[in-house]
């Protein structure tokens, strides 16, 4: 269920105020970016379908319930696009796979070039589903519910490609000394 | 929780983007911005284009000099540029 902050704001965009509806980007933004670069790999394609996502989502206000959390839709819809564009798209990731590497070493962020590099492996090694429902759900961003709805999947393999994805990712980790 | 659970909960927070980015935000509003825009020169075309259809079919019944032709073509063009300045320079977004 959509919370009532984030409702109210709906309500107020759905009216045509700018002011709201860039106060849900605000507080979506992050877990919709995470999602589709835990997919994608390249931080730039991925924020620009994040943008495409939000601007699909204001023209379709209209039609959001509120049956559903804002960040479940957001990221419902951020996964159709992400689809829609997998076809250049993974193949381009497949590509700049050797320059994400490399970029994953140079970045100053805290852990180790050698388990960012694997976890990135790792990820790619997963199934679509299964990465989409890891990227959902492994750090909190979405209950089991709310990725079955945004991905259209059943509750059942939805837990099932979080728990054999996580298991997935931990053994390869875990086999790194 | 395992070593290799606490590596994978760092890495996993590790790679996320910043909690507010103004730039993102500005850049979406923008897109949104120029979705309006192209929402309303479509319009706009399609009336022109309603308009010079409706025009085309009635011309068989009307009987009109080539002055007062040229006289309705010149004022339909004035009414037509100024609705669509004055449709294009409304506020799009509410301030608040």
């Amino acid at each position: 269920m959509t919370n009532e902050a984030d409702a109210a704001l709906v309500a107020a965009a759905r009216a045509g105020a700018s002011a709201a509806f860039g106060a849900l980007v605000d507080r979506h933004q992050q877990a919709v970016r995470a999602f589709l670069r835990r997919l994608a790999f390249d931080p730039a394609e991925a924020d620009d379908l994040a943008q495409e996502t939000f601007l699909a989502a204001w023209e379709r206000l209209s039609s959001f319930r509120e049956q559903a959390s804002v960040r479940s839709w957001l990221c419902g819809i951020a996964w159709k696009k992400a689809k829609g564009a997998r076809r250049s798209w993974f193949r381009g990731a497949a590509r700049d796979g050797a320059y994400e590497a490399q970029a994953a070493l140079e970045r100053p962020e805290c852990g180790s070039p050698e388990d960012r590099l694997a976890l990135e492996k790792a990820l790619s090694g997963l199934p679509l589903e299964q990465r989409a429902c890891v990227a959902l759900c492994l750090g909190g961003e979405l209950s089991h519910a709310d990725a079955a709805l945004a991905l259209g999947l059943p509750l059942g393999t939805v837990k099932s490609h979080v728990t054999r994805g996580r298991a997935r990712l931990l053994d390869l980790l875990g086999g790194r000394p | 929780m395992t070593e290799a659970e606490a590596r994978l909960e760092a890495l996993w927070k590790d790679g996320l983007p910043p909690a507010r980015d103004a730039m993102f935000r500005l850049s979406v509003l923008q897109r949104i911005e120029r979705r309006r825009m192209m929402h309303k020169v479509a319009a706009v075309a399609a009336l022109g284009l309603a308009l010079a259809v409706l025009a085309w079919s009635l011309a068989p019944r009307m009987v009109v000099t080539a002055q007062a032709g040229v006289w309705i073509a010149t004022l339909s063009t004035i009414v037509l540029l100024g609705w669509t300045v004055m449709t294009l320079r409304r506020p799009s977004l509410h301030p608040n």
